[in-house]
């Protein structure tokens, strides 16, 4: 829950989307056929993996840092790390490509609950919260990317 | 330019720098997948740290063309000239 503060928490948003690539993550077939199907099933969702994963690590990095700069902060200022909880790979690649200082602590929540979609995020901060590896007042570079492709990246200080 | 052999030992101290591989291994003959044991998306860091060390573009669809150490660095070599 956000409510009103005396000091600045959460700092501007760079997203956007990258249409160019709608057909990297996708619903095959439409719901109104598979509804007027005779044996309506489930619709497939597909991937062009290797797309998303560089996309996702690559072009994402220059989203992180474009925050970094809105937010006038640099990677040696961040405590906390939190990418959108997709795969453990695209993670520690894009941590590679951003060049975090050791100390950051890097969210590594999927190894508990999995990809947990749009909740990933919140859910991998509570959990270094609770476990003290992110502490109230830490800056936390957050960043999301999916389906569409769509992305958005903030610096929050830790509530 | 670059000779064959700077392209080769360039790429291996990319490989080894993202899958661990002991960079000696890394070969013309050796097929990524098959005897070094680089994953589709290691193959991906591999060749996005590529175009940066090189100056090239490796499109998406060209990756999967690139079965060899040799395949790579053909592919490096005809980009750069």
């Amino acid at each position: 829950m956000i409510g009103p503060s005396d000091v600045p928490g959460i700092g501007p948003v760079v997203w956007g989307s990258d249409g160019e690539h709608y057909d990297h993550i996708r619903q095959r077939e439409d719901w109104r056929d598979v509804v007027a199907s005779h044996s309506p099933r489930m619709p497939h969702l597909t991937m062009k993996g290797n797309e998303v994963f560089r996309w996702a690590t690559y072009e994402m990095a220059k989203v992180a840092r474009e925050t970094l700069d809105r937010s006038g902060v640099t990677v040696d200022d961040l405590d906390v790390f939190v990418p959108h909880q997709a795969n453990m790979r695209i993670v520690d690649a894009m941590a590679r490509a951003l060049k975090l200082p050791p100390h950051v602590a890097i969210a590594r929540d999927i190894a508990y609950q999995g990809n947990t979609s749009a909740a990933s995020i919140p859910l991998a901060l509570n959990a270094m919260v609770e476990s003290g590896e992110a502490k109230p007042g830490d800056t936390a570079l957050l960043i999301a990317f999916g389906a569409g492709l769509a992305y958005a990246a903030q610096v929050i200080t830790v509530p | 330019m670059a000779t064959t052999e700077e392209i080769r030992a360039g790429l291996a101290e990319l490989v080894n720098e993202v899958t661990g591989i002991d960079a000696d291994d890394v070969q013309l003959d050796k097929s990524f997948t098959e005897d070094l044991d680089v994953d589709s998306l290691s193959m991906v860091e591999v060749v996005v740290a590529a175009e940066e060390k090189f100056g090239v573009t490796i499109p998406d669809d060209e990756v999967k063309n690139l079965k060899t150490v040799g395949d790579a660095v053909g592919y490096i070599e005809k980009q750069q000239s």
